[in-house]
């Protein structure tokens, strides 16, 4: 097992290249992050009726979700059990059954092995179906319409696992009657490590103003998209951080939030009877829309594009992103969604584009020995930590960890504190345990 | 002279096949010399540039392989939004594009066929883009496109592209980013 002891310092701030490079410490991930971690698999919208299927990943897992006959959703591997064959290589569609198209094991909707060809007269009386069925992704959970998997049999339940970024990601997701609904999709190849895409939105906020000065520029000549010159020139907003590195951030201050959000969804919600639906569903006037990330890579953004983001290898990272909208809401709020998001975060992205630019250099720089020893530094704490912060208006307060403002490398530590536990524990009684001791800023 | 090949070299004249053979030629030149705004004047006031996503499906969704229009794609843009991007490029701030890819365009199977109304040609071709980039990054990109292209002599180039549908040949996109026009 690599010894990662060394190359990750949570108290310096200080990251070893090797982490984001070596291949023993990729495979180690796999382990122990990807097979303990909650991961995003697909939202109701995307396989509404019985038999419809998708395929995702969980890490580098193949895995099948499809809607069964009884309105319920089912996921396995999409491995014969036989040779190891794909058994599925459609990316999405219906079906009634799965035929495996090496030898033709088949399978119901639910994954289980229906027929062996040949089976009566090759193979011994006393094999069994139910013994070579794909295997199952044990844990299952549908927050809100999202669903989520694990391999972890003993990982918490998943709201505990979200802890006190429910508070938040329910600022994104939880806003409207009738739910959210995927009406995009699109897919794309990175040369970079899959932490870079983990990082970014947990924490730096401070990158926009400098890789994306040129989107930021230009998108407002287009009307309708986020206005980002009322972010202003102070720091302002918050950042959170949660847990099990969980994190995300916005702009403005309470009741002046700058949400990162396109205009025609803005007065939407602001319309008498929306604005009173948003309050009414979320128990207060939240918004926290900017950047959110919850660990490992489900991510997503106040635009409401909403991602997973898949490791290929350590210098490689594949990332699956849909266009989330409020399936109840006018076609005119939706299709701005939907235009917003694939102008600014697909690979035509004029957002987009220039963070692949910085992750590919970085990545290729850490070639180099001194490079790697020199790694990545995460200096940026000067703003305050505070628990549990109260609204300034008394209503409430912040749940969990939060910084004072947005330009703050706190989520970004915490996430890899989280990183290291997960890397250097084998249960999750453990990690629980090791988490409960390192809380930012109080350890 | 009934057969599909006599018939296609019959339905448009010879002139206008070379013509806009040469458009297209004008085209990728501007834009592999980095001359973006000139390929603003390619372009028709109304156009589509539309890029949809493509996926697998088994045979009998076939038809549902390409992304409807208005829904998932790389490319859905009109005249102001690809101005836009133009001169995102023209910031000197745009990173991935600061300094320029080395692109070479490579336009082949160029077939003209007319339009509904006169004076316009249903256009399609196929390309090859190369991209180098930064020291060693490096890229490809094939695919077809499908033009609406009018005569237009008052214009710069006496053509415009009105439509123009791009089919990139990939279902996951394999380069970092795709920051060139196609």
């Amino acid at each position: 097992m690599a010894d990662i002891t060394q190359l990750v310092d949570i108290s310096a701030g200080q990251l070893h290249g090797e982490i984001f490079t070596n291949e023993e410490i990729y495979q180690q991930e796999l382990e122990k992050v990807w097979k303990r971690a909650w991961c995003f698999l697909a939202h109701d919208s995307m396989i509404p009726k019985k038999g419809d299927f998708m395929q995702n990943y969980i890490g580098e897992d193949p895995i099948m979700i499809v809607r069964q006959k009884d309105g319920s959703v089912a996921a396995w591997l999409n491995q014969c059990r036989h040779r190891g064959m794909r058994i599925c290589r459609a990316d999405r569609g219906t079906n009634k059954a799965f035929t495996c198209t090496f030898h033709g094991w088949a399978y119901d909707l639910a994954g289980n092995l229906t027929m062996v060809p040949r089976q009566e007269a090759a193979y011994p009386a006393d094999f069994k179906l139910e013994d070579w069925g794909p295997i199952k992704v044990p844990r299952l959970y549908n927050y809100k319409g999202f669903w989520f998997g694990t391999w972890d049999e003993t990982a918490p339940e998943f709201e505990d696992y979200l802890g006190t970024a429910k508070y938040y990601l329910d600022g994104y997701l939880d806003r409207w009657e009738g739910g959210m609904e995927a009406i995009a999709h699109h897919r794309w190849v990175l040369p970079n490590n899959w932490k870079y895409m983990a990082e970014q939105p947990t924490s730096d906020m401070q990158h926009s103003e400098i890789t994306h000065a040129s989107a930021a520029l230009m998108v407002n000549k287009l009307g309708f998209w986020a206005d980002r010159s009322k972010r202003g020139d102070e720091p302002t907003g918050r950042q959170f951080f949660s847990t099990y590195g969980h994190g995300g951030a916005w702009y403005g201050e309470k009741g002046h939030e700058v949400p990162n959000t396109n205009q025609i969804l803005e007065k939407w919600e602001k319309s008498p009877e929306i604005a009173a639906q948003i309050a009414a569903r979320l128990g207060d006037d939240r918004e926290v829309r900017g950047h959110l990330n919850i660990w490992p890579t489900f991510m997503t953004l106040g635009n409401h594009v909403l991602r997973v983001t898949h490791p290929r290898g350590p210098n490689e990272m594949e990332i699956w992103s849909w266009a989330m909208v409020p399936a109840a809401a006018p076609a005119e709020v939706k299709n701005a969604i939907r235009q917003d998001l694939l102008k600014t975060f697909t690979p035509t992205g004029m957002f987009e584009a220039d963070d692949a630019l910085n992750w590919e250099e970085m990545q290729h720089v850490l070639r180099g020995k001194v490079a790697r020893e020199a790694g990545f530094t995460y200096q940026m704490t000067g703003a305050p930590i505070q628990y549990d912060f109260p609204f300034p208006n008394g209503t409430g307060s912040y749940p969990g960890g939060s910084s004072a403002h947005v330009f703050s490398d706190n989520a970004a530590i915490n996430m890899y504190s989280h990183y290291f536990d997960m890397m250097t524990t084998d249960t999750w009684d453990e990690l629980i345990a090791r988490r409960a001791q390192h809380v930012l800023g109080q350890s | 002279m009934t057969d599909n090949v006599s018939q296609a070299l019959t339905a448009v004249t010879a002139a206008d096949q070379r013509a806009i053979e040469r458009f297209l030629y004008e085209e990728v030149k501007v834009l592999d010399d980095w001359e973006w705004v000139k390929w603003l004047d390619f372009l028709h006031d109304d156009i589509m540039y539309w890029a949809p996503t493509q996926e697998d499906r088994y045979s009998r969704e076939r038809s549902k392989r390409i992304a409807e229009f208005g829904t998932s794609a790389y490319f859905e843009d009109n005249k102001t939004e690809l101005s836009v991007r133009v001169h995102r490029m023209l910031t000197n701030q745009a990173w991935s594009e600061e300094p320029p890819s080395r692109s070479r365009h490579i336009i082949t199977n160029i077939m003209v066929d007319p339009g509904v109304e006169p004076g316009e040609f249903k256009v399609r071709s196929h390309f090859f883009d190369y991209r180098s980039n930064g020291q060693r990054a490096w890229d490809m990109v094939t695919g077809q496109r499908d033009d609406v292209i009018v005569r237009a002599p008052e214009s710069e180039w006496g053509y415009l592209i009105k439509t123009r549908r791009i089919l990139f040949d990939m279902s996951i996109i394999l380069n970092k980013n795709l920051t060139l026009f196609y």
